[in-house]
Parts: structure tokens; sequence; C-alpha cells
């Protein structure tokens, strides 16, 4: 096999890792809020690109280091889901039209914040990690790498969360039927603060990852956005194990298909994909009936 | 029912403060100097006779929203400095210009109906705009409404330029200027180079400026290496185009236009791969630009055909007066923005109304049709276009020429970039 053909396949495995690392990232924080609140957080988007700014302008303006400016994106960020779940979700609660507006509320007023504030300056956060990884005939950022490892990394710990502790215990008890949940004593407002903070700070993570290895715009949320919603519906609205597959898919959809056809073509492509599986599978790969 | 919790209540208010403070956090600076220049208009400006509307169709929100916001102040400095000098003279008349701005939204629909309320509803004759590609929604009113057009720029798309759109006009360099700039520089100086790889934004223009790209690369000389590589602008990551650029195996490659945001990724993830191919950039972003985004270690091995910025040696009076202002206005010494997507358009009109001698747009369409020189924000400009657009409606002018290497970027000449 030609050299330039196993380098193609090689980076093509490697694209089609760090990206699915990202999205499973996202698209689970999305599914914890659905999961315990019956929200569809269509801000989420939003908030990955205000963490991006967080950590971007406190690694710039400040001069803090990226890795302190990262963490404290993911703390601030994440406290801010306390404030969402009080104020924008927890009053609508039940309410998918309302919550729909908060969300849209919620999007225009961190996008127009940051666009007007900001304005059109290429803006980087500085790279967490720089150097280049070489293993024999192939060269792969440790940028990527480490993307990489985070990701997966915080994916196995979410895990052990929501399986090994009592808090995440408590959490799938709220998922699976919120009466019985409260009539066990779970503090059930607690819970769905808890998984806006959990939700809330992935999105941020991924947000302060992604600002670096690619760059900030206000609508960079928009994007990365239509990538969960095609991770949550192709895996099933819910479903972790879903997630994890379906993020896995469309994340080697993204980096295969831009090296067989032509720019925009690739997202027509990839819902067509998606439209057929579904067409099959109704409900996503791991979906069940959706609640009543 | 559960007690609400102040504290909670409070911890959550103060929070949402703090991320608000920190999302505005560059809107001080931005007011401030607003405000100055305000000040500064206010005490130099003669006061006007009368003033004239010119409509400028600007891309405020969607994608492009951003970058617009900051061309339409350009656009404001070069009214300004219009206005300054006088305003323009018809009829014996001073007029001083005046801007209305209405919002396309970044797509052809929202810039259609931006162009018809600019029209109808605010009945300019002239329009200035708008960027992109989105010109194909624009030039076909403007002639059924007999409206002057000045494009800010053109992807060669049908509808956009050609000659059944005589009331349109390109008033700045546009991506094929930026490519005739940087293929004329690689000719000249990397005999070394055979075979070139391709790539462009797939936003439709592929079978149009790609085609044309495609012909003056092999009319140069070079092999081009596969087909064009065509990316999505939208891409959560460039890695799998740079891969594929990669693959092609060519001497160099060229991102025939586009903006920082994509030609910045596709070079850091190339670099990234491991190859040192030549990498050219020609699009109206500026060298820095493109450093920010690939990185400083894989800035390397890049020749950028750009819009003219901080460092360019020998700029015109008129290029270093609207470089000030707009720091000025921006707050930033060092603000290296100036890509004059509208400004220069506004720039040209000034002197359009001046020689014609009339608002009428049929007059103003002949007078400047007949032009073969006139001066831009950059310099003298040369109008031209009738081999590459069917009409001789496109104004030409030098562009710079920035190598790039380790991060650094040296300005290299002065390449004229006329469009045949």
């Amino acid at each position: 096999m030609p050299e330039a053909t196993i380098l193609l396949i090689i980076a093509s495995i490697v694209n089609a890792l760090v990206l699915s690392s990202m999205y499973i990232l996202l698209a689970l924080g999305f599914t914890f809020l659905f999961n315990i609140m019956g929200i569809l957080n269509f801000a989420h988007g939003a908030i990955y690109m205000i963490g991006a700014y967080i950590c971007f302008f406190l690694a710039t303006a400040v001069g803090m280091n990226q890795w302190l400016a990262m963490l404290i994106a993911v703390a601030a960020v994440g406290l801010f889901g306390i404030f969402m779940e009080r104020f924008a979700f927890r009053p609508f609660f039940g309410n998918i039209n309302q919550i729909i507006v908060v969300c849209i509320g919620i999007i225009t007023v961190l996008e127009n914040g940051v666009s007007v504030s900001q304005g059109f300056i290429v803006q980087v956060t500085p790279p967490f990690v720089q150097g280049i990884f070489r293993v024999g005939i192939v060269s792969i950022s440790w940028e990527r790498v480490v993307i990489f490892l985070i990701g997966i990394s915080l994916l196995i710990l979410v895990l052990l969360f929501i399986n090994k502790t009592k808090q995440g215990l408590q959490m799938r008890a709220v998922a699976q039927d919120l009466e019985g949940a409260v009539l066990q004593g779970i503090n059930v407002h607690f819970v769905s603060a808890l998984a806006c903070v959990i939700a809330c700070a992935l999105a941020a993570l991924a947000g302060s990852l992604m600002g670096s290895y690619l760059s900030l715009t206000p609508y960079m949320g928009q994007d990365i956005m239509i990538k969960v919603l095609e991770i949550l519906v192709l895996g099933g609205i819910g479903s972790i194990n879903g997630v994890l597959f379906a993020g896995l898919i469309v994340g080697t959809l993204d980096a295969v298909l831009p090296i067989m056809v032509s720019g925009t073509a690739t997202q027509a492509i990839m819902m067509l994909i998606i439209i057929i599986i579904l067409l099959f599978k109704p409900q996503g790969l791991f979906g069940k009936e959706v609640r009543g | 029912m559960k007690k609400i919790s102040y504290p909670l209540v409070l911890t959550s208010i103060l929070l949402a403060s703090f991320l608000v403070f920190m999302s505005l956090a560059g809107c001080t600076k931005t007011a401030t100097t607003t405000a100055a220049t305000t000040t500064t208009t206010t005490t130099t400006t003669v006061q006007p006779i009368k003033t004239y509307t010119v409509g400028l169709l600007a891309e405020l929100t969607g994608f492009l929203g951003s970058y617009n916001t900051a061309t339409v102040n350009e656009a404001q400095i070069a009214v300004d400095m219009v206005n300054e000098n006088g305003g323009v003279i018809v009829g014996g008349q001073n007029y001083n210009l005046k801007l209305v701005v209405e919002d396309g939204q970044s797509t052809l629909d929202g810039t259609t109906a931006a162009a018809n309320k600019l029209i109808f509803n605010d009945n300019v004759k002239i329009i200035i705009g708008p960027d992109a590609y989105f010109n194909s929604a624009v030039s076909g009113l403007c002639e059924q409404n007999k409206i002057l057009h000045i494009a800010g720029y053109c992807t060669m798309q049908p509808g956009e330029m050609d000659a059944t759109t005589t009331y349109t006009f390109l008033g700045q360099a546009a991506s094929i200027n930026y490519f005739t700039g940087a293929l004329a520089y690689l000719k000249a100086n990397y005999p070394n180079v055979k075979t070139v790889a391709l790539a462009m934004p797939d936003d439709g223009s592929i079978p149009y400026f790609g085609a044309a790209v495609q012909k003056m690369v092999q009319a140069a000389g070079y092999t081009v290496a596969g087909s064009i590589i065509g990316y999505n602008n939208s891409a959560v990551d460039f890695s799998p185009y740079a891969a594929k650029i990669i693959a092609t195996g060519a001497d160099a490659v060229i991102c025939c236009s586009g903006i920082a945001l994509p030609n910045g990724s596709i070079l850091k993830d190339v670099r990234d791969a491991g190859s040192n191919m030549l990498f050219v950039i020609c699009n109206s972003t500026i060298p820095t630009d493109n450093i920010k985004v690939a990185g400083t270690t894989e800035s390397t091995n890049v020749v950028d055909c750009s819009a003219a910025y901080i460092g360019c040696p020998n700029p015109s009076a008129i290029l270093t007066e609207m470089i000030q202002r707009y720091q000025l206005l921006v707050g930033n010494s060092n603000a290296p923005l100036v890509t004059l997507e509208y400004a220069n358009p506004i720039w040209e009109l000034g002197q359009v109304l001046n020689q014609a001698n009339s608002f009428d747009p049929a007059v103003l369409k002949n007078t400047f049709s007949n032009m073969t020189s006139i001066q831009t924000l950059y310099g003298p400009g040369t109008i031209s276009g009738l081999k590459t657009f069917g009409i001789n409606q496109a104004v030409s002018y030098q562009l710079p020429i920035t190598t790039i290497t380790n991060g650094v970027p040296t300005f290299q000449t002065w390449e004229p970039a006329l469009v045949p």
C-alpha cells in the first residue's frame, strides 16, 4: 500500500477518535439534562462557547496559565449551571415550549453579547501542549493526543460517577421514576442542579480545549450543537450507551467523509446515513420508547 | 413546597453577573473609543450643506456577522474621510455622504430582503456591498431597478457579476485578485514547485472560481495534483482536509480563498501531520490572523497574498490614515484589521460622484465604466475584468505579499494583482 494512503488512513483514525471524544463529552452533558430533568437544553452549544471564551479571556487578558484558566472556566460555567437550573429550567419544568423559548433567549444573549463585545478579531486560546508526537512515518500533534486522553478520561469518570456513586445512582433513580425518587427521599432539586453543573462543566471543558485546537467565534456552539443533536437522535435520545456509540459513528463520518466527498456535501451525506439508520431503528440505536 | 434558598439565589445571581462581565469585558474599550471618534468627527467635520444617503448592505448577523461588523466600522471611517475632504460636489452643491445600513443576515434570502428594503423602503440609488458570495442576491435586483451597485467582494458565481450586470462594479480586491498576486509571486520565486494542490471553500464557487484558478495554474505551467479540495467553512475540524492535501503529494498547496479560520486550521493540521509543503494563502485575511489560528511553530514555509496590514512598507497616505483611524476606533494602536470590503468602494464612489457630477445611477454607471484608473485606499487602481467577468468593471490594485517563517511574517513586495 502506498505510504500516502497509509498516512491518510492513520490520520483518519486519529481524527475520528479526537472528534468522537469531544462530541461524546458534549452530547453526554446534553443527555444528562434530558435524562434527569426531561429538558432538551438547546443552549448547550452557547454554554460550550462561553466556556471557551472565559478560558481564552483568563489565559490571554489576565495572563493566567491555560490549564488553570480552563479549570476556572469549567468551575465558573459549572456553577452557572446552578443558575440555569434554578431560574431557567425549574420554573418551566414540564413545559417544553417555554423551555425552548428560554433556551433561545440564553443563546441570543450569550452569542450576541460575545459578538458585540469581541467583534471580528481572530482569537485562539494559547495551546495547552505543543510539539508533535512521531511514530515511524506517522506524526500527530501532542495537542490532539491530549484532547483525546482528556476526553476519554472524563468519559470514564462520568460513567463511574453515574454507576458507582450515591449521587449518580440518585440521578438514575430520578431519571427512571421521578415520583418514586421523591418518595424515597431523594432531593430532586439537588440532583437536577448537580446534573446541570456537570453538563455545563463538560461543555465548558470541551469549549476550552477546542478553543485552543481550533479558534473562537461567538457562533462556534451552533455547528457543534448540530453534531450533538445528530448524536442524540442517532443514539436514541436519553441513552448514554447511544451517545457513546453514535458519537463514535458521527466523529468517524466527520473524519472520513471529507476525504471522499467535497466540502458541504459531507453534511448532507451524513444526514442521509442517519436518516437511513433511523428508518430501520426509528427510536435510535439504543433508544427506548419516549416516556409519556 | 420547599422554601427558596436565598444564599443559593444570591450566589447564582453573582455568578451570572460574573459571566456577563466576562463576556462583555471588551465593551468598555469599544464604547470609549467610539465616543472619542465621535468627538473628533464633530470638531473637524464641516457642517454639510446637504446630505446624500447611500445604502450599505452588510452581513451583520450570521457567520459573517463579526467580520462585517468590523468592515462596517471601516466603511463609516471612509465616509468620514470623504466628508471631511468636502464631501462630494454634484451640480455645484456640496453633499456629505450618509450610510443607511441593512443586514443581509449572511444568507441569500436575507440579503435579497435587505436589498429590497434599501431600494424600496430607504429609496437609495446606490448600494455598497455585500460581501462574500451574496452578490447573486443583489446584482440582478440592481440591474432591474437601475441602482448603482459597488460590490465588496465577488466569488464569480452566476449572477454576481457578468456582461448582463451593467450596474454592478467590483470595488474591492476579491478572491481572484489575491490568487493572481500569489500565483505571480510563486512563479517568480519558487522554481522548484512543479505540482500544486488547490483548496477552497465549497460555497458554490468551485465550478466557477475554481475552474478559473485551475486554468490559471495550468497556464502558469504547473500540474494540478488531484481535483480541487473543497472544504466546508462550517466544519468543526479541518484535519481531514489537511490529510487529503498531503495525500496529493503536491509540492505546494494554494488555499485560493476563504477566511483565517479554515486556512489557518488547515495550515496547522498540515504541519501537525508532519508535512512541510509550501503553503500559499490568498485571501483578504491578514497574515497575523492566519498565524494566530495556525500557531507560531506551524506557521512556516508560507506565502501569503493578503489585505494590507501594519508592517507593509510604503502604504499609500490614505491607507495610512485609514489604519490610524481604525486603530483609534477600536482603541488599539496595534489593531491589524484593515480589510476594506466596504471602505474601498465608498472611497471610489466619492470620486465617481465628483466626476459624474450627478446622482443618476445611469450616469454614474457610464462614468465609472469609462474610467481606466481610480484612486483606491491602497493607491492607484486599474479598472479591468473584461476577460475574467465579461465586463470591464472590476477595480484592481497592488496587494502585499508576505512570507511567514516560524510565525514571523516578513513583507516581500507589493504585487500588482491585475484581474485580466
